[in-house]
């Protein structure tokens, strides 16, 4: 069995080359890659006598974003690779926004098709954001990553639903230890992403966003312990009028299928339908 | 002399936290570990030498003869495996 940070390298690789072979772009995030730019220049320092050395970052799987309409050829060129697919996107989150793949040998794939905190449409978003990228061999193998700003600015918006966990640390580290001009370059591309929400969330500024759609969905989630009702709710209160009968059903056959994975097999929709009123009536009494 | 190789552009390659070095050719791989003689074989390989047997039996302490048909054989191995990619134009001998 491989080590888990060569697993996590090798379908870094993989994923690239798969996608070179089928025309798709794939930007890498998070993990090694963090390590190879942003914390590249510390990670490399001589230690200094008294102080622990800096650490690489631990990760579990690979995560790349990818453009929504080259998503599902991207997810169909990996399954002809011999990768599984264990979430599809409407699977794994109320956002909808990524879908893990399996390999028998390789770390997990985390394909996004666009990045919470992002309220740019998605196409376009990432257009923006592959305009900035540049290769960097990750296993040794050439993949394109997104520009360091941009990077910071993906991770940050991370770290504002995450942190609890681990996301602290990385507002400590990549924005309060950030630079003036740093920080600026950051602010930069989240207004051209339409990002400022989530940024703010993560950098203890989201008072300054409080009139916009989005505001509720980022309070909730930058709190440690949030809800699924809080989450719900934020997601309602962030949805344009026409998007709201979209969150409702990704809700409710979310629940679903997480019944059918416990379970093992289907649940029927009058089955789920009762399992539903059970949580609701548990939620209810349990804020009385 | 040997012939020279290279490292394959379609191979990914890394050293885990203990040190030992893994290669997977992409985008199917299977990975492989690559240990003691094998790594040192494969490193010089794909440092573009020429004098591979020599290197390697520099690197072990041994006389080139004994290891020449050890070396050779792992060469082939890598080539089949698609670890190493012979330099165009190298001959064999």
């Amino acid at each position: 069995m491989l080590p888990r940070d060569v697993a996590v390298r090798f379908a870094h690789a993989a994923i690239q080359a798969i996608a070179d072979e089928a025309g798709i772009t794939v930007l890498h995030i998070k993990g090694p890659v963090v390590d190879a730019t942003l914390r590249a220049t510390r990670l490399s320092e001589p230690v200094e006598e008294g102080t622990s050395a800096l650490r690489a970052r631990i990760s579990v799987d690979a995560d790349v974003l990818v453009s929504p309409d080259q998503a599902g050829p991207l997810l169909e060129a990996m399954k002809r690779h011999g990768w599984q697919l264990a979430w599809d996107f409407d699977e794994g989150s109320l956002f909808a926004h990524a879908a893990t793949l399996t390999h028998p040998h390789l770390a997990h794939i985390d394909i996004h098709r666009w990045f919470p905190g992002i309220e740019r449409e998605p196409r376009a978003a990432f257009a923006l954001l592959a305009a900035g990228a540049r290769r960097i061999p990750l296993a040794e193998f050439p993949c394109l990553v997104p520009s360091d700003d941009a990077h910071r600015l993906i991770l940050l918006l991370h770290a504002a639903r995450s942190l609890d966990a681990g996301g602290r640390a990385d507002v400590a580290e990549l924005w309060t230890a950030a630079s003036a001009e740093e920080q600026a370059a950051v602010r930069a591309v989240a207004e051209r992403l339409d990002a400022t929400v989530a940024l703010a969330a993560a950098i203890d500024e989201l008072e300054s966003v409080r009139h916009r759609r989005s505001y509720r969905l980022w309070s909730a989630l930058r709190r440690p312990g949030h809800t699924h009702r809080e989450t719900l709710m934020g997601h309602l209160a962030a949805a344009r009028p026409r998007e709201i009968p979209t969150v409702l059903i990704r809700f409710l056959l979310l629940n679903k299928r997480r019944m059918d994975r416990e379970r093992g097999s289907r649940v029927g929709l009058v089955e789920s339908l009762a399992g539903y009123r059970t949580w609701v009536a548990r939620r209810v009494r349990s804020r009385r | 002399m040997t012939a020279r190789y290279a490292l394959p552009p379609d191979l990914a390659v890394a050293r885990a936290g203990d040190g030992t070095l893994f290669v997977m050719p992409l985008p199917n791989g299977p990975p492989q570990a690559l240990n003691g003689s094998a790594e040192v074989i494969w490193e010089v390989a794909v440092s573009g030498s020429a004098q591979i047997v020599e290197e390697v039996a520099e690197a072990f302490e041994v006389a080139p003869d004994a290891i020449a048909a050890d070396v050779e054989a792992a060469l082939r191995s890598f080539s089949q495996l698609g670890l190493i990619e012979r330099l165009a134009g190298e001959d064999a001998s």
